[in-house]
C-alpha cells in the first residue's frame, strides 16, 4: 500500500507541473492578440478495486481547454467586416472632399451663381462689352471647376480601384494561411494528443479569420472534425478545410472598373461589397463616388443643353457670317436624330428653326425662313440643301462631317429652334460637350466674347436691336428653373450642385455614424471576449500558488511514505 | 463579469481617443467661428448654407440691377422734366402771339425762338445714357427722333422696352420710348405753332395754345409715370435690403457656433482627459505581482 501512496503522489507531482505549464503559457501570452486563456482540466485517475474497495490512483490532466464563446467570435467577425467597411468609406470619402469645396473656398454652386450674376449683368447692359467678357470668364470658371471636380472624383475612384489588387493578394494569402491551419488542426486533433485540442492552432486560425474579416465579409461554418468552411455573403465558397479558391481583379468592362472574381471560374464573387475593406473600396468606387460623377455629368449635360437651346437662337454683338457646327456628324446621310456622333441627337424632335439672312441689302427674307426637320427622316445633307435654297446663304457638310452655314458677306442669325437641331449639333452654341468629362465653353465664344448671344432677330423684320436682351434674360431664367433632359429629377443647375455636396455630406455622416456604432460595438465585443478569453494576471498568480502548494503537499506525501518505508525496512533489519 | 487589466487599458484608451476628437472638433469650431465649414461636417446644414448664399447672391445682383434701373429711369425723368419748360415756353409764346394786334414780322421773330425750342426738344428726345439713346427702345444704334423736311418728328427706335432683370424671372421696364403720345404731341404741337407763326395764321396759333397745353399735360403725366416707377423701384430696393438683412441674420444663426457651449465642452473634455491620464498611471501599480515579491 505504501508503494501505492508513492504512485498517487507521483501522479499529483506530474499533474501539478502540467497545470503550471498551462499557467506559464497563459502568463506568457497575456499580451498576445487573439490568444484564448487555457485551463488544465484535472480529473482523478480511475481507481483500483481491491478487496471490494476502490483505491484512488491519483490525478491527471484530462484535457487543456481554451475559454472561448463561438457566438461572440461570430459577432466579432461580422462587426470587424462592417467596421472596416465604414472606416474605408470614411477615409475614401475624405479623400475626395476637396472637390466639393467648402464655405471659405468657392465651390461649384458659387461658380454657377457667379455665372448667372454675370448673365444678369449682361441682360441689364447688353451693349457693354465688359459684361460679355465677364460672362465669358465666368463660363470658363464653370468649365474649369466642373472638369477639375470630375477629375478629382475619377482620381478618387481610380485610387480605390488601385488599392483593390494588393488587397486581393492579402486576402489570398490569408485564405492560404487558414487552409494550412485547417490542415494542421485536423492532423493534430485526429492524432492521440494529450488534450486532443489544438488550442494554439485554433487561436491562430481564429486570428487569421478575424484579419480576413477586416478585408472581406465572411460566412463561417465549423465542421465536426475541427475543419472550417468560409464563404462570401453570396454563398461562394472561399475555403473548405485545406481547399482554397483564390480571388483576382477581373478586366475593366468598357468605361467601368473590373469586378472581383474567382481565379478558377472567372465568375464574380457575390456580396463582397457588403463588408470589409475590399467591400468599402468597391462600394466607394462603384456606388458613392460613381454616383457623384454621374450626378455631376447630369448637371453638366442639363446645363450645356439648356443654355445651348436658348443661345443657338440668339445673336451677339459680333457680326457673324459663317457658322460651323461644333459637333461633327458620323454620317450626314442618316437622320439627324439618330446620328451616333451627336450626344444629344435623341433630343431632336419634329420642328423647325428660322434662318435670318441680314445685311442684304435689301433683305431678301425679312422674318427669316423656316427650315423644317422631321425626326427619323431629315438628314444633315437635306438640311444643308434646305439652307442653301435660301437666298444669300449656302450650307454644306465639310470633310469632318460638320455643317457649315456660310452667308458670304451677309450676316446670319438663327431663331426659334423648336426642333433642338441647333443645340444638338452645337451651331452658335455657348457650351460644348455632353457631360462633365468634356464640358467646355464653345471655342467661338471663348475666342470672341462678342459671340455671346443676348439678343434675337425680330420675328417679322429680322432686325437685331443692339440693346435687346431677350436671349440673355432667357438664359438668366435658367438660374432657378428646374430642368431635366436626361430622365433625372428636374432641378436647377445650382440646386443640382448643392444637392451633390449635400449628398456627399450625408454619405460622410452615414459612414461616420456607422463607424462610431461599429467601433462602440467592437469595443463592447472585445471587452466581452477579454472577459471570457483574456488572461487575468492576478487570477493566474493565485492559481499558480494553488498548484505550487499542491505540488509541495504531494512531495510531503512522498517524504512521509519514504519515512514509512524506512520504518518498515528497519523492522526487517 | 471577469475583468482583465487589458480591458481596463482598452477602455481608457478608447476614452482618451474620444476626448481628443472632442478637443479637435471644438478647437476647429472655436477657430472658425462656425459649427461647420465642410459638407462632411453637416450635409444638410451645408446645403442650407449654400441655399442661403444662393439667395444672397440673387439679392445682391438684384440690388445691382435696381441701381441700373434707377439710373436709367432717373435720366429719363431728368430729360422729361427738362422738356416740360420747353413746352411751357412755347405755350407762353403761343398765347402772346395769338394776340391779333401783332404783326407778321413779330410772329416771324417768335417763330425763330420756337425753332430753337424745337431743336432743344429734339436734343432732349435724343439724350443718351451710357452712350445709348435713352428714348429709342432697344434700337440703340440710331437716334430716337429725327425731323423730316417738313419738320415732322419721326421715331427711329423700336417698340421694344429696355427691361432690367432684378431676379431671374422678374423684370422691370426702365425706359420711356419717344413714340409715346407725350413726345408725339410735343413735337407736333410745336411744329404746328412754328408753321402758324411763320404763316401768320392767328387761328392756327390759337389752336396751338390748346394742343401745347395738351402736350404739356401729357408730358407731365409721363414724367409722373416715370416718377411712379422710380418710387416702385425704390420700394423694391427697400424690400431687397430687408431681405438681405434677414438672410445675413439667418446665415449667422444657422452657421455660427455657440461659443459658451463649445467652451464648456472643451473644459469638460480637458478634465476627462486629465482623469484618464491619471488613471493610466494608477493602473500600472495595481497588480498582485507587487505583493508576491
Amino acid at each position: 500500500m505504501i508503494l501505492r501512496n508513492l504512485n498517487v503522489a507521483a501522479s499529483s507531482l506530474l499533474t501539478q507541473q502540467q497545470a503550471m505549464d498551462v499557467i506559464s503559457q497563459n502568463i506568457a501570452n497575456v499580451n498576445t492578440p487573439g490568444y484564448s486563456r487555457q485551463t488544465a482540466q484535472l480529473a482523478s485517475a480511475v481507481p483500483d478495486r481491491i478487496a471490494g474497495r476502490d483505491f484512488g490512483n491519483g490525478v491527471n490532466v484530462s484535457s487543456i481547454i481554451r475559454s472561448i464563446d463561438p457566438i461572440l467570435a461570430q459577432s466579432q467577425m461580422a462587426n470587424n467586416s462592417l467596421t472596416s467597411l465604414a472606416q474605408t468609406l470614411q477615409q475614401g470619402l475624405a479623400n475626395v472632399e476637396a472637390s466639393f469645396g467648402n464655405l471659405d473656398v468657392p465651390g461649384l454652386t458659387t461658380t454657377l451663381d457667379d455665372f448667372f450674376v454675370a448673365q444678369q449683368q449682361l441682360a441689364n447692359t447688353p451693349e457693354d462689352p465688359i459684361s460679355r467678357l465677364n460672362v465669358q470668364t465666368r463660363a470658363q470658371d464653370i468649365a474649369i471647376r466642373v472638369s477639375g471636380m470630375r477629375q478629382q472624383l475619377v482620381d478618387g475612384q481610380t485610387a480605390a480601384d488601385q488599392e483593390i489588387s494588393p488587397l486581393i493578394t492579402q486576402t489570398n494569402n490569408l485564405l492560404d494561411q487558414i487552409a494550412a491551419l485547417n490542415k494542421r488542426i485536423l492532423v493534430n486533433e485526429s492524432s492521440a494528443q494529450l488534450s486532443n485540442n489544438a488550442n494554439d492552432l485554433r487561436d491562430q486560425r481564429d486570428t487569421a479569420v478575424m484579419e480576413l474579416s477586416k478585408l472581406i465579409p465572411l460566412q463561417k461554418v465549423a465542421t465536426n472534425n475541427g475543419g472550417l468552411i468560409l464563404q462570401t455573403p453570396g454563398g461562394d465558397l472561399l475555403v473548405q478545410n485545406d481547399t482554397v479558391r483564390h480571388l483576382k481583379l477581373g478586366p475593366a468592362i468598357g468605361s467601368s472598373f473590373g469586378n472581383v472574381e474567382f481565379t478558377d471560374s472567372g465568375l464574380p464573387a457575390q456580396g463582397l461589397e457588403q463588408g470589409g475593406k475590399l467591400g468599402g473600396l468597391i462600394s466607394l468606387r462603384d456606388n458613392q463616388v460613381a454616383s457623384y460623377v454621374q450626378n455631376l455629368d447630369s448637371m453638366a449635360a442639363n446645363l450645356i443643353f439648356a443654355v445651348n437651346q436658348l443661345h443657338t437662337g440668339g445673336t451677339g454683338s459680333t457680326v457673324v457670317t459663317q457658322y460651323t457646327a461644333a459637333q461633327p456628324s458620323s454620317n450626314p446621310a442618316t437622320a439627324v436624330n439618330v446620328d451616333a456622333n451627336i450626344p444629344f441627337a435623341s433630343k431632336i424632335v419634329n420642328g423647325s428653326f428660322t434662318l435670318h439672312v441680314l445685311d442684304g441689302p435689301p433683305l431678301t427674307n425679312p422674318g427669316g425662313t423656316a427650315i423644317n426637320i422631321t425626326a427619323g427622316t431629315t438628314t444633315l445633307n437635306q438640311i444643308a440643301t434646305a439652307i442653301s435654297a435660301v437666298a444669300g446663304v449656302t450650307a454644306s457638310v465639310n470633310a469632318s462631317g460638320q455643317l457649315v452655314v456660310d452667308g458670304g458677306a451677309n450676316r446670319i442669325a438663327f431663331t426659334n429652334d423648336t426642333s433642338n437641331f441647333l443645340a444638338a449639333y452645337e451651331i452658335n452654341a455657348f457650351f460644348h460637350g455632353s457631360s462633365a468629362a468634356d464640358f467646355a465653353v464653345d471655342s467661338a465664344v471663348l475666342n470672341d466674347a462678342g459671340r455671346i448671344a443676348s439678343a434675337a432677330a425680330n420675328a417679322t423684320t429680322s432686325d437685331i436691336a443692339p440693346a435687346d436682351n431677350s436671349v440673355a434674360l432667357a438664359i438668366l431664367g435658367l438660374r432657378d428653373k428646374a430642368v431635366s433632359i436626361d430622365g433625372s429629377t428636374a432641378a436647377s443647375p445650382v440646386q443640382r450642385a448643392a444637392n451633390l455636396a449635400s449628398t456627399y455630406g450625408l454619405d460622410v455622416a452615414a459612414a461616420n455614424q456607422q463607424l462610431s456604432y461599429r467601433q462602440a460595438e467592437a469595443s463592447s465585443l472585445a471587452s466581452q471576449r477579454a472577459s471570457i478569453s483574456g488572461v487575468n494576471m492576478d487570477e493566474e498568480l493565485v492559481k499558480m500558488m494553488q498548484f505550487q502548494r499542491a505540488y509541495e503537499a504531494a512531495a510531503k506525501v512522498i517524504q512521509t511514505s519514504n519515512q514509512m518505508l524506512d520504518s518498515l525496512m528497519g523492522l526487517i533489519r | 463579469m471577469r475583468v482583465t487589466s487589458q480591458q481596463m487599458y482598452d477602455t481608457l484608451l478608447a476614452g482618451i481617443r474620444n476626448q481628443l476628437q472632442v478637443q479637435a472638433d471644438s478647437t476647429d469650431q472655436v477657430s472658425s467661428g462656425r459649427r461647420f465649414s465642410r459638407p462632411s461636417q453637416d450635409g444638410l446644414g451645408y446645403k442650407t448654407s449654400l441655399d442661403i448664399r444662393h439667395v444672397q447672391k440673387g439679392i445682391d445682383s438684384g440690388l445691382q440691377a435696381i441701381g441700373v434701373a434707377k439710373l436709367r429711369l432717373g435720366s429719363s425723368e431728368n430729360a422729361l422734366s427738362q422738356m416740360l419748360p420747353v413746352i411751357q415756353r412755347a405755350q407762353v409764346l403761343a398765347v402772346q402771339q395769338a394776340n391779333a394786334t401783332l404783326t407778321a414780322a413779330e410772329r416771324n421773330t417768335a417763330a425763330v425762338e420756337v425753332s430753337r425750342l424745337q431743336e432743344q426738344l429734339l436734343s432732349l428726345a435724343n439724350q443718351s445714357f451710357e452712350g445709348s439713346p435713352l428714348f429709342a427702345g432697344t434700337a440703340t444704334s440710331s437716334t430716337a427722333v429725327t425731323l423730316d423736311g417738313a419738320g415732322n418728328a419721326l421715331y427711329q427706335g423700336n417698340t421694344q422696352d429696355r427691361v432690367v432683370a432684378i431676379t431671374s424671372t422678374e423684370t422691370i421696364a426702365t425706359n420711356v420710348r419717344a413714340d409715346h403720345t407725350a413726345f408725339t404731341q410735343a413735337f407736333s404741337s410745336i411744329q404746328a405753332l412754328k408753321t402758324a407763326l411763320t404763316t401768320n395764321d392767328v387761328v392756327g396759333i390759337q389752336n396751338s395754345v390748346t394742343s401745347l397745353s395738351a402736350a404739356g399735360s401729357a408730358m407731365t403725366g409721363l414724367a409722373a409715370e416715370v416718377g411712379g416707377r422710380m418710387s416702385s423701384v425704390a420700394l423694391r430696393e427697400q424690400t431687397f435690403f430687408d431681405m438681405r438683412t434677414q438672410m445675413e441674420a439667418r446665415l449667422n444663426t444657422h452657421e455660427s457656433v455657440d461659443m459658451a457651449k463649445v467652451a464648456t465642452q472643451l473644459t469638460q473634455s480637458q478634465t476627462a482627459l486629465q482623469a484618464a491620464y491619471a488613471e493610466v498611471t494608477r493602473l500600472s501599480s495595481l497588480s498582485l505581482v507587487n505583493y508576491l515579491k
